[in-house]
């Protein structure tokens, strides 16, 4: 240890350290540049100089060195007058106009000018004229407003490793580029972008604004977590895949969601659409990283750790047992409620059983999943359908509505009750339950009508049920259909027709379905009152001959007012503002689709815990359902350089050909391979490594602070 | 291999007090005992905990390079010096850096320097990546090889440097007055550069001691013709080329220089600029991490002293003495003189020379850029440059012998 003074305060230090992290940390603010408190100093910028007792000529603080007896002044007339030098040398090559730079606000040379207050008048000024870089996924280099403290450069080799970013000259000009101005893929860039993280001004920057957005900065730099409904910590299990830890991996999974294989099949991943690998090249495979993190753990990290309060001595009915009302379930449990679900059918599971057909979600898989949710203690009643809801609320102290959108939806159109026309769901629904096409009541050709996965799940059902001709038409154009691609592609590979931007104008018939009359769509969209407003193509009419039609354009909840509940649309659920899960009577809740409409077991489980939060407030819980499963990650921030990196591509699944599949309700995609799965982790930009970086604190933070304690 | 050789032979603390009793210095910008400089190093070491490397180099500001001569003549003693040094001081690598474009020398050394273990490094020093590291001149490395071989003698190696040309490397034993080294008479000097500080012609007159900082150790004669304000310029854009950039006094401040300096030149000098350089020159010298910037500004220093009058000439003036500053010239051609050859309208790079065969030319004073390759270009000698008036010249082409200067 050693004792300094500085400015008259007397700080005991430790030996080594530098003089300016000595008084930053005491409160005592000394202007700083170049200086990050999480990169090698570069003591360059000469805003942190200070006198030394003893000593000629002033030094940069950054570099000084703590010694026992150093007596420091942090400000002079001799030290104001070399800084506002130092700060008007830098300023003679940066654009004279803040209002116009996007750093406007939160630029640390901007700070920096107001606390010192100098300008460029003195200097002779000059333009850079760099063109500024934009043509980057993801980051924008303007050299033009650089001042070269070199953070990035500092940042780039020093705490990634990555090495892309050097000090370059062009003529007389410094600037920071990449060796010969390769583009960052091609330098073999990780797209990390702690570069911009440290930036003090507008030189590198993010493309997506962080600067203009209100969202909070973590949400922003990590978007796949703040996407995700449920916010599962993406980057960190991905990480824990990457190093072949899949318990762990499965463990943060299970932090947040109570299903995650089931999820690794059938999740819509909005977290992918987000990925911002996907302007590099392809976005991340998530949540194949998540299947084969969920497929192979063995449970030694969550399995018997999780939270599970004392009885509380309520009691909760859950009515509905999918994934919003399992999720609430097993939360409510742990925070200490008796809770029983009453279910309809046979099994839990709901759409995940009952809509999402086997070769996509097999139904072992749920079952294994509700067995851990049974095993903490929730009591499950099948065949149980709930006729007044309202009367459970006289045995339960809370009462959580959580049944879906179940009924299928019938167009108003001419023929629609035919014999031979049947509804999406229930369609679905029989087939999961096993029956055959006869029995189901389904002929050899088939019209599915709708563009949705659920579409796309009726006509392959049909398909694997032993229809021989099976088309599927739907209003959206090709583009704007709402299935997965992969889900198309499969389709079509196994031979079921799909015929984009249709009117369906009758169905024709007279005892029953004998095929649908179609129209062309010139153009189709929705006007200001979202009604589709859709043209057709004069003549376009034509005829598909089939004997069976099933509605595939959406579904409501099986719900009226006879329930003596508040709807709105005729079968909603009404709640608080829509974001929450209380309803207006008093112990009654809602959660998943029967408030939303159809969304995905995403949602619903992310829905799900929010109820089981609001329930446990409402019966006296303090609503932190928040669980520590896996055990704590220290990424590594020297991440290094990988050639190629950014080339990477993404890794396919392996799909069971088509000639193998089409007759048999067997799984069809089996997800990444061993081999491959590391590697496909390892392609993760890791965004979250962003946050660890210390941000700025600026001169105003410190005055505040000094305020306090005078 | 004899002085490694005796250095272990001897002992790491007998290598300390040999070269503490023979009082060896660091050559070079940074003059100090050596093994007083040695301890410091150790000492940042021990502060930036690094393993500690010997680095042999030129000092970054020296872009003469005429101790390079000293690798070239005995690369074996420089390697030898350094493996001295990395053994006194316990270090964990060596290496020797090459100012860049030196390929040549680089190869020759290729194979001397993998059998000495010393890396081979190219451009100038990192000082930044250099940090715990101990940095030696060359020229310390051959003398204390030369010490444990027993055949040193004290002194300095130094060149001088006429007419843009550096002459052959000398050994020089103190104290030696400037004059007799540099062998011109005052008449014929303007200003005298004792490494990177700048003298007048009484430069000549100084008597160069053990202590004196000769810098790279060359003596680079201005002659009494030149432009202080142009070798000025020159000199600036040198160290800014050969500058990495990094620290703000040492690129910013250097190019406020460069640029106030060269604005000088053109004519476009303003009185506010002398307090500027002052300023700014001043700053520098305590404000840069290497030699550099520390010692970019001694030529601007040095004018400021001994030729405040050439800044008043440029800036108030409007004139160069010397007749150096092209900005404050005129080009025009002797109408009585012309023989309407057309030599000099063929090599004019600006074509601004207006005139047929058998008429006098003309030059366009709008579109010239003063390149003088007119005046080399006639045989008549009728092609002037002059700071003074220019007489009446012929405003449309007219016969050879047919203008009339009334």
């Amino acid at each position: 240890m050693a004792v300094i003074t500085i400015d008259g305060t007397r700080l005991e230090v430790p030996d080594h350290k530098n003089v300016l992290d000595c008084a930053l940390e005491a409160g005592i603010y000394i202007p700083h540049l170049c200086h990050h408190p999480d990169l090698p100093e570069n003591g360059s910028c000469r805003m942190c100089i200070v006198e030394v007792e003893g000593e000629e000529q002033p030094v940069a603080s950054c570099m000084l060195e703590a010694k026992d007896g150093l007596n420091i002044r942090t400000n002079s007339e001799r030290i104001a007058k070399l800084r506002s030098l130092a700060l008007e040398l830098l300023l003679s090559g940066h654009p004279e106009d803040c209002s116009t730079c996007p750093k406007y606000g939160s630029c640390e040379l901007q700070t920096l000018i107001q606390y010192i207050g100098a300008n460029n008048a003195r200097m002779r000024c000059r333009t850079k004229g760099f063109k500024a870089e934009e043509s980057n996924p993801l980051i924008i280099h303007d050299m033009n407003r650089c001042v070269l403290c070199g953070r990035c450069v500092r940042a780039c080799n020093d705490l990634r490793g990555v090495k892309v970013l050097q000090y370059q000259k062009k003529d007389l000009e410094t600037y920071v580029g990449t060796l010969h101005n390769k583009l960052l893929k091609d330098a073999d860039c990780r797209f990390c972008q702690a570069c911009t993280e440290v930036c003090p001004t507008g030189t590198i920057r993010d493309k997506r604004q962080l600067i203009e957005t209100t969202a909070k900065k973590e949400d922003v730099v990590v978007p796949c977590r703040s996407a995700c409904p449920a916010h599962t910590d993406v980057p960190r299990y991905i990480r824990f895949v990457k190093e072949g830890k899949f318990d762990e991996a499965a463990a943060v999974i299970r932090e947040k969601v109570p299903f995650p294989k089931a999820l690794g099949y059938v999740c819509n991943h909005v977290c992918e659409l987000e990925c911002k690998r996907l302007e590099v090249n392809e976005a991340m495979s998530i949540r194949n990283i998540k299947r084969y993190a969920a497929e192979h753990d063995t449970g030694s990290c969550w399995k018997g750790k999780g939270k599970q309060l004392s009885d509380s001595g309520k009691r909760v009915c859950i009515v509905g047992g999918g994934p919003a009302g399992m999720t609430a379930a097993y939360y409510l449990r742990k925070q200490g409620h008796a809770v029983t679900v009453k279910e309809a059918l046979p099994t839990v599971g709901g759409m995940m059983g009952y809509g999402i057909p086997a070769y996509r979600l097999p139904r072992e898989i749920i079952a294994e999943e509700a067995a851990v949710i049974t095993d903490a203690g929730v009591q499950v009643e099948v065949n149980t359908r709930v006729k007044q809801p309202l009367e459970l609320l006289q045995q339960y102290d809370a009462v959580l509505m959580a049944i879906g959108a179940h009924v299928g939806a019938r167009l108003p159109m001419e023929g629609n009750d035919l014999p031979g026309t049947l509804l999406n769901i229930d369609f679905l629904r029989e087939a999961s339950l096993g029956k055959n096409a006869e029995e189901i009541g389904m002929g050899k050709r088939v019209i599915v009508l709708g563009g949705g996965n659920v579409a796309f799940d009726c006509a392959r059902t049909a398909k694997r049920l032993g229809a021989e001709e099976i088309h599927l038409a739907c209003l959206e154009a090709r583009e704007a259909m709402t299935a997965d691609d992969e889900e198309i592609e499969q389709a079509t590979e196994e031979g079921i027709f799909v015929h984009p931007a249709q009117t369906f104008e009758r169905i024709t018939g007279t005892d029953r379905v004998e095929g649908v009359d179609f129209m062309n769509v010139k153009s189709f969209h929705f006007d200001e009152n979202r009604r589709a407003v859709i043209e057709k193509e004069e003549g376009s009419e034509h005829h598909i001959a089939a004997d069976t039609v099933i509605f595939a354009v959406g579904q409501r909840p099986d719900l009226t007012e006879a329930s003596g509940l508040t709807l709105f649309r005729g079968s909603y659920l009404v709640v608080e503002d829509k974001t929450t899960s209380t309803t207006d009577h008093k112990g009654m809740f809602a959660a998943g689709d029967v408030v939303h409409g159809t969304k995905s077991v995403i949602q619903a489980i992310a829905d799900g815990r929010n109820a089981a939060i609001e329930i446990d407030r409402f019966l006296g819980g303090d609503g932190d359902i928040t669980e520590t499963l896996a055990p704590a990650q220290n990424p590594d921030p020297y991440i290094g350089s990988i050639e190629g990196f950014g080339y990477q591509e993404r890794k396919g699944t392996e799909v069971t050909p088509k000639e193998q599949r089409q007759d048999n309700f067997d799984l069809v995609d089996h997800g990444i391979c061993s081999g491959d799965i590391c590697a496909e982790a390892g392609r993760c930009l890791q965004c979250d490594l962003r946050l660890q970086i210390t941000p700025p604190r600026l001169w105003g933070d410190y005055s505040e602070k000094k305020e306090v304690q005078s | 291999m004899m002085g490694l050789e005796a250095a272990k032979e001897m002992g790491r603390e007998a290598v300390w007090a040999k070269v503490r009793e023979a009082g060896l210095k660091e050559f070079g910008v940074y003059q100090q005992s050596l093994t007083e400089k040695w301890e410091q190093d150790l000492a940042e070491r021990d502060r930036w905990q690094v393993p500690l490397k010997v680095i042999a180099a030129l000092n970054n500001n020296d872009t003469n390079r005429a101790l390079l001569g000293l690798l070239k003549a005995s690369a074996s003693q420089v390697l030898e010096g350094i493996q001295i040094a990395a053994y006194a001081l316990e270090a964990e690598s060596m290496a020797l850096y090459l100012p860049e474009g030196e390929s040549e020398l680089k190869d020759s050394l290729a194979a001397a320097a993998q059998s000495a273990g010393v890396e081979l490094c190219e451009g100038i020093v990192d000082v930044r990546q250099a940090r715990g590291s101990s940095v030696n001149h060359i020229e310390t490395m051959a003398a204390l090889s030369e010490l444990f071989c027993g055949t040193y003698t004290p002194g300095s190696w130094m060149a001088v440097c006429k007419e843009g040309k550096t002459g052959e490397l000398q050994k020089v034993t103190f104290p030696v007055k400037v004059g007799d080294l540099a062998g011109v008479s005052a008449e014929e000097v303007k200003g005298v550069l004792i490494g990177s500080k700048l003298y007048d012609a009484s430069g000549l007159e100084l008597e160069l001691t053990q202590d004196t900082n000769i810098g790279n150790g060359v003596i680079t004669i201005l002659p009494a013709g030149c432009c202080m304000m142009d070798e000025e310029a020159k000199q600036l854009l040198i160290q800014r080329q050969n500058g990495c950039g990094r620290c703000t006094f040492c690129r910013e401040g250097m190019g406020q220089l460069h640029t106030m300096v060269r604005e000088i030149t053109e004519g476009k000098g303003k009185n506010e600029f002398l307090p500027m350089l002052e300023e700014i020159g001043n700053a520098m010298s305590f404000s840069c991490q290497c030699s550099v910037g520390q010692t970019g500004a001694d030529f601007t220093q040095g004018t400021l002293k001994y030729f405040a009058d050439e800044y008043t000439d440029h800036i108030k003036k409007k004139k160069c003495a010397a007749n150096v500053c092209s900005s404050f010239m005129s080009i025009y051609i002797d109408p009585s003189q012309c023989q309407g050859c057309e030599e000099c309208a063929d090599v004019c790079p600006a074509d601004c020379i207006e005139g047929k065969s058998g008429f006098i030319h003309m030059i366009d004073e709008f579109d010239c850029t003063k390149c003088g390759k007119c005046i080399e270009a006639c045989e008549y000698d009728a092609v002037i440059q002059t700071t003074g008036r220019v007489p009446k010249l012929p405003t449309r082409l007219t016969k050879v012998g047919k203008f009339k200067k009334r």
